[in-house]
């Protein structure tokens, strides 16, 4: 297999996981998929490199997180005020998305440093020693963060009433 | 109440966000744009670097103060003897 398609087979089996874990890190779908692709093209330039890693989707999260990073970092992706919402859910739609949107603002009241191990490991189902070295830390520095997370997470009012509906 | 799957919700969360197909060709343009911009900024910091040393030999020379007088390099030698003798001793 060539490396271009190497690439290609790479992307259409991942580009999804790829928006969506970028969407649970606390992006808008549309920035998402600007980080998504963002991310690939960083990997595209040293493809040679993600592939002779031992740990493939590793890699590529960890240009992720940090493409988020620098995202965040920037002016122009900060929030704009605007006279109207951009859009109104009908309410069929509202009441699909309740699910989602309860977990989605659970995520947000994590730091991101949390969220990035939320993701990572239930989202990305890296074990604890891949989140490690995706985020550079300790495997002790995941757990205690993950601990934190999930307790958070498990104390926040809207997934109680989630859980408690379901 | 049981602990939650978190897995299983984040799944949840996450299918509800519509992905539109990889743009494949925007990425492969993306990257390139991306090579060509960080050859030309590799061409020009090596530019700056070589115009930096040069400009930096030109300040230095430029600097320097006039030559001062240099000592002779060699004197005269001593006066030769009269006619006929020659040095005896030491």
């Amino acid at each position: 297999v060539s490396e271009d398609d190497d690439f290609s087979q790479y992307v259409a089996a991942r580009w999804s996981r790829l928006v969506r874990s970028a969407v649970l890190l606390g992006c808008s779908p549309a920035e998402a998929e600007d980080i998504a692709q963002a991310t690939l093209e960083r990997c595209l330039l040293k493809w040679s490199k993600v592939q002779a890693a031992d740990d493939r989707d590793g890699y590529v999260h960890r240009i992720l997180l940090n493409t988020f990073t620098s995202s965040r970092r920037r002016r122009w992706t900060g929030e704009r005020p605007k006279a109207q919402l951009p859009g109104r859910l009908h309410e069929n739609a509202a009441a699909r998305v309740d699910d989602a949107d309860a977990i989605a603002r659970a995520l947000q009241n994590l730091t991101v440093d949390q969220r990035g191990v939320v993701v990572l490991r239930y989202y990305a189902h890296l074990n604890e020693q891949q989140t490690a070295a995706v985020l550079g830390v300790a495997p002790g520095t995941v757990k205690s963060r993950l601990s934190r997370a999930l307790k958070t997470l498990g104390e926040d009012p809207s997934l109680i009433e989630l859980r408690g509906i379901r | 109440m049981t602990e939650p799957n978190w897995g299983d919700l984040l799944e949840r969360a996450a299918d509800r966000t519509a992905v539109r197909p990889a743009p494949l060709a925007s990425i492969r343009a993306g990257a390139a744009r991306r090579r060509r911009r960080r050859a030309l900024a590799v061409t020009g910091v090596s530019a700056a670097a070589v115009i930096a040393v040069i400009a930096g030999s030109v300040l230095l020379t430029s600097t320097v103060p006039p030559q001062a007088p240099r000592p002779p390099v060699t004197t005269d030698g001593p006066a030769p003897g009269p006619e006929g003798t020659r040095l005896v001793g030491l």
